[in-house]
């Protein structure tokens, strides 16, 4: 088995577990830094590459089932949630669901996500990060009354956020997913 | 794993100034929403509003949230049964984890793991719940839920009570006459006149019931039945009718069984609980019984 770090279009390592620690991709309040590509590099190794895929899939219908169900949370959320979501992702989605359901508030429109893959663990327990700069910029919340904003004031419209996912039977699941609501992208 | 606090802060009126309908609103920040929301709980809310509290009177399970009394449905075809515990849903994970999985903590296969969504996470440690180990199934799982009515009757059984300790002027082996009054009450006690409180509980549920007797019924066995509103008048020397509670013979009892009247007192109480963010009201009856003989004044006479 081997411990493959994807870190974007800037670095590929495959390591054995027990060789050297591979180089941790990192991201900080003080240093966002460029988004990288989420291209994979041609060397990557195709179990990787393959997993890569599964992951953007997962994520992608992660988001994309929140923004269904966000549309009108009056509604039964979409069924793709929990097909793409799991543990506390999913928990806090239905959470969400709730509270704009019982607020009157919707998001209508659609973010723009730019995720990237990095720290592909294959094997037993899988694992992996996505780093992502979701642009919200066409996705802000209103009361569907009015059609006012239900924004808070004074907030970023990019911001960065971390998800990771692991396989369930069989499959690659978004785990966790944190706005960090103060760093920009 | 990703762990984080759900941040609630309450802005005033001066901090939103678009919207100066509303008096305060509060801050939501969902963990997985770029934008915080502001959620109002005043008058003027948006539409969709949250529904009224909800109380039952019969012991159905009423499920409420109760930082803020709205109802919600007890159970959900996505997020599984909610539980006025912690405000939270629970759905069995189907299938279960791997073994493999941290969430089991060493108890694997013992127990089972949820998938638990929890509607006011500033009730909770910080989350909106995720994938939760249980030893055993959540208050409120499942078509078998306790409710806290089946509680609140618990508590009933646990108070003992009985039926009417009866009192009555022609006690047995003694023969009463006809036209005369019989006096009929019941020694005031916790157990047969109340009140009585006793509180009952299952894992996450506490009911506290409280049981009152309103009325006795008096079935005389001559085919009156006397209802006394309250516990009726022990005889005292010298009386002749009872203030509250009596019944005038006007026939022997001659050819009933044993030549006696089956007399059987009935008392009904009312018990009001709370408990499980709801309150109810369920109605017990209690019955004891005894024999009179009754006699007409000739037969004493000519007897």
């Amino acid at each position: 088995m081997a411990a493959c770090v994807a870190l974007g279009a800037s670095l590929t390592a495959c390591t054995p577990t027990n060789g050297d620690p591979s180089p941790s991709p990192s991201m900080t309040a003080s240093s966002p830094g460029p988004i990288p590509s989420p291209t994979p590099t041609p060397s990557v190794d195709p179990a990787v590459a393959r997993a890569e895929a599964a992951i953007l899939e997962a994520y992608r219908g992660y988001w994309a089932a929140k923004v269904v169900s966000y549309a009108d949370p009056t509604k039964e959320q979409d069924p793709n949630l929990a097909r793409f979501a799991d543990d506390t992702a999913l928990a806090d989605a239905q959470s969400t669901i709730f509270t704009l359901r019982s607020n009157g508030i919707s998001i209508p429109g659609q973010p723009k996500l730019s995720p990237v893959v990095s720290a592909i663990q294959l094997g037993a327990s899988a694992t992996a990060n996505i780093t992502d700069c979701v642009d919200a910029t066409s996705w802000q919340p209103i009361y569907t009354a009015t059609g006012k904003s239900a924004a808070a004031p004074g907030q970023l419209t990019r911001v960065v956020t971390e998800s990771t996912a692991f396989v369930a039977e069989g499959r690659w699941l978004i785990r966790t997913s944190l706005v960090h609501r103060d760093q920009t992208c | 794993m990703l762990r984080r606090a759900l941040s609630t802060v309450v802005l005033g009126l001066g901090m939103i100034g678009t919207t100066p309908a509303y008096a305060t609103g509060s801050v939501s920040c969902p963990p997985d929403l770029p934008a915080c929301v502001v959620t109002v709980e005043t008058p003027g809310t948006p539409a969709q509003s949250p529904t009224t509290p909800v109380s039952a009177t019969s012991g159905t399970r009423v499920c409420v949230i109760k930082r803020t009394g709205v109802a919600v449905p007890c159970f959900d075809a996505n997020w599984g049964w909610f539980s006025n515990f912690d405000g939270c849903y629970y759905r069995l994970r189907d299938p279960q984890p791997a073994p493999t999985e941290a969430v089991w903590a060493g108890h694997y296969p013992e127990g089972a793991v949820y998938d638990v969504s929890c509607l006011d996470p500033t009730n909770g440690p910080g989350t909106s719940g995720g994938w939760t180990w249980l030893a055993s199934p959540p208050n409120g799982f499942g078509a078998t839920a306790t409710t806290p009515g089946e509680v609140a009757a618990r508590a009933v059984d646990q108070m003992a009570l009985v039926g009417p300790v009866i009192g009555i002027t022609v006690t047995p082996g003694k023969t009463g006459l006809v036209g005369v009054p019989v006096w009929l009450w019941t020694a005031v006690s916790p157990t047969t006149w109340g009140p009585n409180t006793a509180t009952a509980s299952v894992p996450g549920l506490s009911v506290t019931a409280t049981a009152r007797a309103t009325q006795i019924a008096w079935d005389m066995g001559d085919g009156t039945v006397k209802v006394c509103k309250g516990p009726g008048t022990a005889y005292f020397t010298g009386g002749v009718h009872s203030p509250t509670c009596e019944h005038v013979y006007v026939a022997s009892s001659a050819g009933q069984p044993n030549d006696a009247y089956r007399v059987t007192a009935t008392a009904t109480w009312e018990v009001t609980w709370t408990g499980g963010g709801t309150s109810g009201v369920l109605t017990v009856t209690r019955s004891s019984s005894t024999t009179v003989r009754i006699g007409e004044l000739q037969v004493l006479v000519t007897g």
